[in-house]
Parts: structure tokens; sequence; C-alpha cells
């Protein structure tokens, strides 16, 4: 104790000067402090720290890429009609661009005017229904799978299926036997007796009677 | 002043006691100096990260504080059907390569036999579905006890072993819970895709870039950092259309994700390597890698 009595004994100024002195240490002290401050303020980055202490602006960087995909609110900005049909719908868990692809650029550039069709967006065929709605043991048992080897073989999806609604309207029964007839399209051709209706064309027996069933006949 | 503190100038006359205590008085100085300098200027940085945002115009959302986030999945397995839509979003909204190989994200099928034997497939990392003739042949069927789809991902650990071993700390982890790749750092050793116990990096070949245009380093899922702080979700979770991928802030508990995670019992691929991914699974029987 006495030791530092007499340490700090030495350290006190005796003298006017010697107070002078020991303010102008402590005024050097507090200029290097506010140097060094504004030292790390130039030389030490903006975000330093900002992203757990990496020095980089790295995080930042792959923050601002640009999204591909919009999302659905953006396309019924637009797509009105579709966006009705779909909505509340059992499609309404896929989101346009599930089926549709990413669609951002789309969304951004393409004049509010075009006719529809007019801008190559891509209509999904019966490939994409197929990739989820194809039978298979290892999909949850409620939800929507067909054998595709059974339904409607060589139909088309769409002819029955509204995309946007999954609404289906099953293809008409045959009214009549078809014991002793000839080929369908005899009758039915575009210019026959009673034509096939727009957008079927002129098919064998089989692919018609793929949609089209006779129940009565078992067939 | 150092002139006269060197001792050993020839023709000076070095005071003793000017030397060593001056030096050492200037050392005490500068001590607190310094650390009052670091203090002093973290606050001034602290009001400064506002004024240089605002002043970016590629930050996308001026208001993103990563400290108020911690970005998650719960992964359904129950409700996945396996049509691979995440995938080819991924791909499409991420500039990953074509090439199946290599994905930042993928689903697989897996099937476990009635002797418990489980096989795991990833047909072109499940972008095209899993036909059923080819993955799950009718003739197996009765060999067959239970057979899910798992979609597979970074598990943005809150652990990495990934960070530990990159010789050039060009990977690391930040607040909001994202692992990174710092593609100016990356020297593109693969180091760090060793080190991954879930597979969940590739090095970007010949020909192709990461996002950002960087060849020959490694990639890997950020969650889609550009979106989800956009307040979009990753282009996985978007085109979901089985709700498998819920995705959110497990520091908002009104969050699908945190829902999810209240209200089923979950699962993480291999705890026991106590990485503590941040991705959970619903549903998941067996755990295979």
């Amino acid at each position: 104790m006495t030791r530092l009595r007499a340490a700090l004994a030495r350290r006190r100024p005796t003298s006017l000067m010697g107070a002078v002195k020991a303010l102008m240490a402590g005024f050097v002290i507090f200029v290097v402090l506010v140097a060094g401050a504004v030292a790390m303020v130039v030389i030490v980055p903006w975000v330093y720290g900002e992203y757990g202490f990496h020095p980089e602006e790295n995080a930042r960087s792959w923050a601002a890429l640009t999204p591909q995909y919009a999302d659905t609110a953006v396309c019924q900005s637009c797509h009105e009609p579709e966006y009705a049909a779909w909505e509340g719908e059992r499609h309404a868990s896929v989101t346009c661009e599930s089926c549709h692809g990413p669609l951002a650029e789309h969304a951004a550039t393409a004049p509010v005017e075009a006719p529809a069709g007019s801008l190559g967006i891509a209509v999904p065929d019966e490939g994409l229904c197929a990739i989820c709605h194809e039978q298979s043991p290892a999909k949850p048992t409620a939800f929507a799978q067909v054998d595709l080897a059974e339904h409607y073989a060589g139909g088309r999806c769409l002819n029955c299926h509204d995309s946007h609604s999954a609404d289906a309207a099953r293809p008409p029964e045959i009214p009549h036997s078809l014991a002793r007839l000839p080929e369908c399209v005899t009758c039915h051709a575009p210019a026959g007796l009673k034509p096939i209706p727009d957008g079927h064309v002129e098919s064998s027996d089989a692919a018609c009677q793929g949609c089209h069933k006779r129940p009565a006949d078992g067939q | 002043m150092s002139k006269t503190g060197m001792a050993g100038t020839p023709g000076q006359e070095a005071g003793p006691t000017l030397s060593r205590r001056r030096v050492l008085q200037l050392g005490a100085a500068a001590l607190p100096a310094l650390c009052g300098a670091r203090l002093l200027a973290g606050a001034l940085t602290g009001s400064g990260v506002d004024a240089a945002r605002a002043a970016d115009s590629s930050a996308p959302a001026d208001d993103y504080d990563p400290s108020a986030h911690s970005w998650a999945f719960a992964i359904d397995t129950t409700t996945c059907i396996g049509c691979g839509r995440c995938v080819e979003a991924c791909k499409l909204e991420n500039h990953v390569p074509e090439k199946p190989e290599m994905n930042r994200t993928w689903v697989e099928l897996h099937v476990i036999d009635q002797d418990g034997t489980v096989r795991v497939s990833s047909p072109d990392g499940g972008i095209d579905g899993f036909p059923t003739e080819e993955t799950m042949p009718a003739a197996d069927a009765a060999n067959v006890r239970d057979a899910y789809f798992v979609p597979r991902t970074c598990m943005q650990c809150e652990n990495p072993p990934c960070t530990w071993v990159c010789p050039v700390s060009a990977t690391f982890r930040t607040e909001d819970g994202i692992v990174f790749v710092d593609e100016g750092r990356c020297i593109g050793c693969g180091y760090c895709i060793v080190a991954c116990p879930y597979g969940a990096r590739y090095i970007v070949p010949a020909g192709e870039t990461t996002p950002k245009g960087v060849a020959g380093v490694v990639d890997k899922c950020t969650f889609c950092y550009h979106r989800i702080t956009r307040g979009q979700l990753p282009a996985c979770a978007e085109v979901c259309p089985a709700n498998a991928r819920i995705f959110g802030d497990l520091r908002d508990a009104t969050s699908p994700v945190s829902v999810a995670l209240n209200e089923n019992r979950v699962r993480v691929m291999k705890p026991a390597l106590g990485t503590r991914p941040q991705v959970w699974y619903i549903g998941l029987e067996e755990e295979v890698i």
C-alpha cells in the first residue's frame, strides 16, 4: 500500500505546469480516440457485422438477384377469368406457374392489350397431367390418381377436364346398340348423318370407344 | 520523438526515463484509445447502415432486417406426390445446371420392403416425376411395405459442417439462418461438398455459372434468398401443388412453418451429427441418406 501511495504521489501534479501537462495528455488521448473512430468508420465496410460478421456484402448480393417466378396475385391482375375459374376449386393449391412455368419476366414486359395466346406462354399437355395424376402406390391415397391404361386411354385430358377448375364433363355414353353396325365414322364423320362435334377428329372405333362407353353392352 | 527514443542512435543523448517510460505511457494511452475507437465506430456504423442501404437501389428490401428472421422448412412427406415441379422451378429460378445430378433441390422415392430394407431412387432428381412402372413396378407390389416421396434440399444447419472445413472462409451462415457460398472467395476445392452430410452442394461445371455469373465455384440452395427477402416464397414452395413444402419464419409463431412444427410430429435427418438442421420432416419413417 505504501508503495502504491508513493507512486500515486509521484504522479500527482505539484505545479500549475504539471496540471496543464496532465490536461494536455488527457486531450491527446481524446483526440486519438476520435481519430481512431473516424478511421474505423472509413476502413470497415458499412455492412460489416450485419450478416454474422462476414466482411463481404455477399448475402446482400444474393438478395439482389431477380426472381423468375412471380406469384398468383400478379397473374390475377391481368388474367381474371382464368383466376376466377381456378380460385376455390380443386386445383386451387396448384399455382399458375406450377403448370405455366416462370412468368415474372412476362408479367413485367407483356403489353396489357396483347391478344390472348399471342405471347407464347406454355400451355401444358397430357404429359404434365400424368406427372401428378398417374396412379402410384407411393402417392397419398387421398390424392386423385388414375390408371393411364384404363382411364379413357387414347383420349386427351383436356377434352373432358377443365385445367383450371379440374372439373370434368364425362363423355356422353353411346345411346344405341353397337351390334351389326359399321365403323363409328360411317355415321359420325364431320359431314356425316350425325356429325361429331368441333374439336373431335375422325378416329378408329377403339379411339371413339375409349371415351364413349356402351354400358348396356358391357363395352 | 521516435528518434529520441531510439537508444542506439549514435551521437544522441537518449534519456533513459524518456525512452522507456514515454513508450509505456503512449502504449497505455493507445490501448483505451483503440478500444474506445472500436466502440465509437460501432455506434457510428450502426446508424450508417440504413443510410448506405437507402442509397443502394439494388437492395431488394430496404427494410429487411436479418436479425428479425429465422427461415425454415417443414417438409410433409405425407402429401408429396413426387411431381418434381419443385426441382424444375428451382433450376429455372436459380440458374442450376440442366445436368440431372446437379441440383439445389431434388426429390427421392423411398421404398421400404417387407423385410425393412429401404430403397432410394431419384431419376434425374425427380424433375420429370416418377413414372409408376419404372419406379414402382406392379410385379414388386407384394414386397413393398411402404413407399413415399422425400423432397430434399440444403438443411441450412445451425451448426454447419461445410463452413467449418472451408479453407478460405468462403462459406458462412447468416443471422437469419442461410448458409451462403461467397463466390468471390470460393476456390472450388470441394471440401464443403465432402463435409456436407446431406449432399446439398455441387461444383458448377464447365460451361455453366452460378446465378451471379461465376464459374468453377460451389453452389447450393439459398432458400431463394432473393425471393424471401422480398416477402415471396422460395420457388419450390411457390409451385408445390401438394403443399408439401411448408416454408416460413420461426420467429413468427403464426408462420406456416411454425404452425406445422407445432401441430405435427417431426424429425430432422441425421440428428446424431449435431448439425441442427433447419429443415424438418413430417412422416419420414426411416432415415436414409
